[in-house]
C-alpha cells in the first residue's frame, strides 16, 4: 500500500511541476493570441482565421485567449514582468505606446512595410500604433466616435440635433423627463469614459500634451480650457443624467439607450446592435450627430492593432498579422462585427465585398466617417504619439475627476488641478 | 544464543528500517501541502517584502534597492490611510451583523420545535455556493438605480419617491457591498456557531431551568458564555478575510464611486497594476499584513479562556 501511495504523490507533484518545464519543439510552433474582442460574433470570426492560418501553416497552431477591455493592459503589462507574455494581442488606443516602454513588444516596422504605410487611413497608423519614429502596432479597425440620439425626443420638443455646445445643453435639458424616467446622456464612468471627455476636450481646444522645442512634451492641463470643459460635463450630469450614473459603466449604458431611459448614447455604432438586439422597434428612430465643435472641431475615436511580443515566436506572430490583413480575411474579419470595425485599411474601405454588405443603419455614419476621424485622435495624441496615452486611459483620470466633481462635490478648479498632478506624475521618469 | 543475538539485531535493523520507510512516505504526504503552502503564501509574502523595497515601476527602465522609502512615503500619503479608514469601517460594518445575525440564526436553527430543520439548513449555506463574481454582479444589479429590485419594491411600498442611487452616492455604496457582504459572509458563521450551540450539554439547560432562569436568562447567562470561545475565533477569522477581500468591493463598484469603496485591497491593486508603482503597491500589502498582525496579536491577549481546554 505504501509503495503505491508514494507513487501517487510523486506523479501529482510531476505533474504539478510540469508547467515548469522548458517547450518541446512542437510547443514552440504554438502561438498563444490575447484578444479583447470578445463578442461571439468576433470570437467566432477570429476562430475561423485561426483555423486558415493552421492550415496554410502545417505544424502550428494558435490558441485564443479572450478578455474584457477593463484590466487587459494591467494583465499585459504583468505577463510581461512575469515573464509569460503571449505571443501576440490586440490592443487599444495609447496601449502600443506604454507597452513599448516596457520592452516587452517588439517593432512592427517590417510588417508594415509589407503592408504598404500609405493604405492605412489617417493617423491610424503613423500616430495611434507608432512612437517615435518606429511602429509598434498595426491598425486592425477605427471607429468614429459621435453622439447617437433619439430622433422623436428631440422632435417632441421641437428641438434639433444640435451643432453647438449651447445647442447641445438645450437639446439634453429638452430630453430629460424625470417623471418619465427619461435622461439625456452620460459618460461611462469605466475605462471608457474617458474618450467621451477627450472628445468634449478636443472640441474646446484642449490637447493635454504640446510638443516642446527641441522634442519632448510639455503638460497643459491645468488651464481655463479644461476647467471650462468640466463645468460645462457638470452642468448636463446634474441637469440631465440618472442620479446613478457615476456608478454606470459602458455596458450599462448602451442598455439604457437601447432600453429608452437614455436619449443619447457617444461613442461607437455598436450601441446600434445593442439597439437591434433589445428593442429593434426604435432602430429607424435613431439618428447621428458628431461632436458639437467648441472652440474648434474634435472628437475621440475607437481604435484597436495588434501588437507581437518579444518571445521566441515573434516572427511567426508576425506573420499571423500578415496573413491577418490579406484582403479576403480582413474583409471577412470586418464584416463580422460592421458596427464597430470601420476598416483602418484602404484595400478593405474600397473592396466591393466589404461596400456591399455594410448593414444599411450604419451607411449614416459611414458616410459622416471619413470626416470625423479626420479631425479625431486617441485620448491626449492630438498633437502625435506620447509614452502616456495608454496610462492616462488605464488610469481613468479622465472620468475619475469627473467623478470627484459630482460624487466629492469638488469644485472643478480643484479637481482639474489633481488631476493635473496626476499627469504630471505619470511624465516625470 | 549467538544465533538468538543476530535475530535481535536483525529485528532492530528491520524495525529502523520501516521507521525510515515511514517517514519518508509521511514527508511525501506533507509535501504538496507545504509545495502549496511555500508557493501560493511564503514565497509571495517574502517577494512582496522584496519588492517594497526596490523601485520597480512597469515601463520604467531600471531597478534600484530604496530602503524603506516606499513605506516613508505611502504612510504620508492621506489617500493611504483614507483607504485603511475605510478598510476598516467595511470590516466591522461586515463583521457585527454576521455575528449577530448568524448568532440568530443559528439559534433559530437549532430549537428543537423547528419542523423542516434540514431544508432550512440547506437554504442558510446557499450563498456561501455561489461564486463571488456572480454574488457581485447580481448585487450590483439588484442596487442599480434604474432597473434594481430593491429601489423597485421600496418605490412600489411607497417609502420613498424618487430611485435612490445606491451605488453613485459615496455612503451608501459603502453600505451596499457591506450589505452583499454580509449576506456572502453568513452562511459560515451560521454553520459555526450551530455545531457550537449543538456541542452544549444538555444538562446546563436543564440545570438553569431548574434554578429558575428564564428562556432569555438561559441564552445570556449559560448559551452565550459557553459560544464565546467559537464566536471570538470565527470573528477574527473573519476580520482577516473581510479585511483583505478585493472581489466583491471590486467587482460591484471598482473602488468608486470617486474613492468611496476603495478599501486597502483596491487601493493596493490600483497602484499595482493601474498605477504601474510596483514596488509600492508591495509596500501597502506589507502595511496591510502588519496590520492585521496586530489585530491577530490583540486577539490572543484579549480571547476568553475555553473552559473545556484542559488544566495546565
Amino acid at each position: 500500500m505504501r509503495p503505491i501511495i508514494a507513487s501517487v504523490v510523486i506523479l501529482t507533484l510531476l505533474l504539478g511541476l510540469s508547467p515548469l518545464l522548458p517547450r518541446t519543439a512542437a510547443q514552440s510552433m504554438k502561438l498563444t493570441l490575447w484578444s479583447t474582442l470578445t463578442q461571439d460574433e468576433r470570437v467566432a470570426a477570429m476562430r475561423k482565421l485561426i483555423e486558415r492560418f493552421e492550415k496554410e501553416n502545417a505544424g502550428t497552431s494558435v490558441e485564443l485567449v479572450t478578455m474584457p477591455w477593463g484590466g487587459a493592459l494591467d494583465k499585459m503589462n504583468a505577463a510581461i514582468l512575469a515573464g509569460n507574455a503571449p505571443d501576440l494581442s490586440t490592443v487599444g488606443q495609447g496601449w502600443p505606446q506604454s507597452l513599448s516602454g516596457t520592452g516587452g513588444i517588439v517593432p512592427l516596422d517590417d510588417v508594415a512595410q509589407r503592408l504598404g504605410p500609405d493604405k492605412f487611413v489617417g493617423t491610424s497608423l503613423r500616430v495611434m500604433g507608432s512612437l517615435d519614429g518606429k511602429v509598434w502596432s498595426v491598425p486592425v479597425y477605427v471607429t468614429p466616435h459621435g453622439f447617437f440620439y433619439r430622433k422623436s425626443w428631440l422632435a417632441e420638443k421641437n428641438v434639433a440635433p444640435p451643432k453647438t455646445w449651447d445647442e447641445f445643453y438645450t437639446a439634453a435639458v429638452a430630453m430629460t423627463d424625470r417623471k418619465r424616467n427619461r435622461y439625456a446622456w452620460t459618460i461611462p464612468f469605466d475605462i471608457h469614459g474617458g474618450k467621451a471627455v477627450w472628445a468634449w476636450l478636443l472640441s474646446d481646444g484642449e490637447t493635454i500634451f504640446v510638443p516642446k522645442q527641441g522634442g519632448g512634451w510639455a503638460l497643459d492641463f491645468d488651464n481655463p480650457r479644461t476647467t471650462e470643459t468640466y463645468e460645462f460635463l457638470k452642468r448636463i450630469h446634474l441637469q440631465a443624467a440618472p442620479a446613478g450614473a457615476p456608478s454606470y459603466s459602458q455596458s450599462e449604458i448602451e442598455e439604457l439607450f437601447a432600453k429608452e431611459v437614455l436619449g443619447m448614447y457617444y461613442e461607437t455604432p455598436g450601441v446600434l446592435l445593442t439597439v437591434k438586439k433589445m428593442n429593434p422597434k426604435i432602430l429607424s428612430d435613431v439618428g447621428f450627430f458628431a461632436v458639437p465643435p467648441g472652440k474648434r472641431r474634435g472628437s475621440g475615436q475607437g481604435w484597436v492593432g495588434l501588437v507581437v511580443y518579444k518571445t521566441p515566436r515573434a516572427e511567426l506572430a508576425k506573420k499571423f498579422v500578415e496573413f491577418m490583413f490579406r484582403q479576403d480575411n480582413l474583409v471577412e474579419f470586418t464584416l463580422s462585427y460592421p458596427y464597430y470595425h470601420f476598416p483602418a485599411y484602404q484595400p478593405v474601405l474600397t473592396a466591393k465585398a466589404y461596400t456591399d454588405h455594410v448593414p444599411p443603419e450604419l451607411l449614416g455614419v459611414a458616410r459622416g466617417a471619413p470626416e470625423i476621424l479626420k479631425w479625431s485622435a486617441g485620448i491626449s495624441m492630438w498633437q502625435g504619439p506620447n509614452p502616456w496615452a495608454g496610462e492616462i486611459e488605464a488610469k481613468m483620470i479622465l472620468p475619475r475627476t469627473l467623478a470627484k466633481i459630482l460624487v466629492n462635490h469638488m469644485p472643478v478648479p480643484q479637481a482639474v488641478r489633481e488631476a493635473d498632478g496626476e499627469l504630471r506624475a505619470l511624465i516625470q521618469r | 544464543m549467538v544465533t538468538t543475538a543476530l535475530a535481535g539485531r536483525a529485528a532492530v535493523r528491520r524495525g529502523a528500517v520501516r521507521r525510515r520507510s515511514e517517514a519518508a512516505v509521511g514527508v511525501l504526504l506533507l509535501a504538496p501541502s507545504l509545495l502549496i503552502i511555500f508557493g501560493v503564501v511564503l514565497y509571495p509574502a517574502a517577494f512582496a517584502g522584496y519588492l517594497s523595497v526596490l523601485n520597480l515601476h512597469i515601463g520604467r527602465p531600471g531597478v534600484a534597492f530604496v530602503g524603506l522609502q516606499n513605506y516613508v512615503r505611502l504612510l504620508s500619503l492621506p489617500e493611504f490611510w483614507r483607504s485603511v479608514g475605510r478598510g476598516l469601517v467595511w470590516t466591522a460594518g461586515s463583521l457585527g451583523p454576521q455575528v449577530v445575525l448568524g448568532l440568530a440564526l443559528a439559534s433559530l436553527l437549532n430549537y428543537p420545535g423547528l419542523r423542516a430543520r434540514v431544508l432550512y439548513r440547506g437554504l442558510v449555506t446557499l450563498p456561501w455556493l455561489v461564486p463571488t463574481v456572480t454574488v457581485a454582479i447580481i448585487w450590483r444589479w439588484m442596487f442599480h438605480d434604474v432597473y434594481g429590485v430593491i429601489n423597485a419594491v421600496l418605490m412600489g411600498l411607497g417609502i420613498t419617491d424618487h430611485p435612490i442611487p445606491w451605488l453613485a452616492d459615496p455612503d451608501l455604496a459603502m453600505a451596499a457591498v457591506i450589505v452583499a457582504n454580509v449576506w456572502r459572509g453568513l452562511p459560515l458563521m451560521v454553520v459555526l456557531f450551530l455545531a457550537a450551540l449543538q456541542s452544549i450539554p444538555r444538562d446546563l439547560y436543564d440545570a438553569a431551568e431548574m434554578d429558575g432562569a428564564s428562556p432569555w436568562q438561559r441564552y445570556l447567562r449559560v448559551i452565550l458564555p459557553q459560544l464565546a470561545p467559537v464566536v471570538w475565533i470565527a470573528a477574527v477569522l473573519r476580520t482577516i478575510w473581510t479585511f483583505n477581500f478585493f472581489d466583491l468591493p471590486w467587482i460591484m463598484t471598482h473602488g468608486g464611486p470617486g474613492e468611496a469603496t476603495t478599501i486597502p485591497p483596491v487601493y493596493a491593486y490600483l497602484v499595482t497594476f493601474s498605477g504601474y508603482r510596483l514596488s509600492e503597491g508591495a509596500a501597502v500589502t506589507v502595511v496591510m499584513f502588519a496590520i492585521l498582525v496586530v489585530f491577530a496579536l490583540l486577539y490572543f491577549r484579549l480571547s476568553p479562556e475555553d473552559e473545556h481546554a484542559p488544566a495546565r
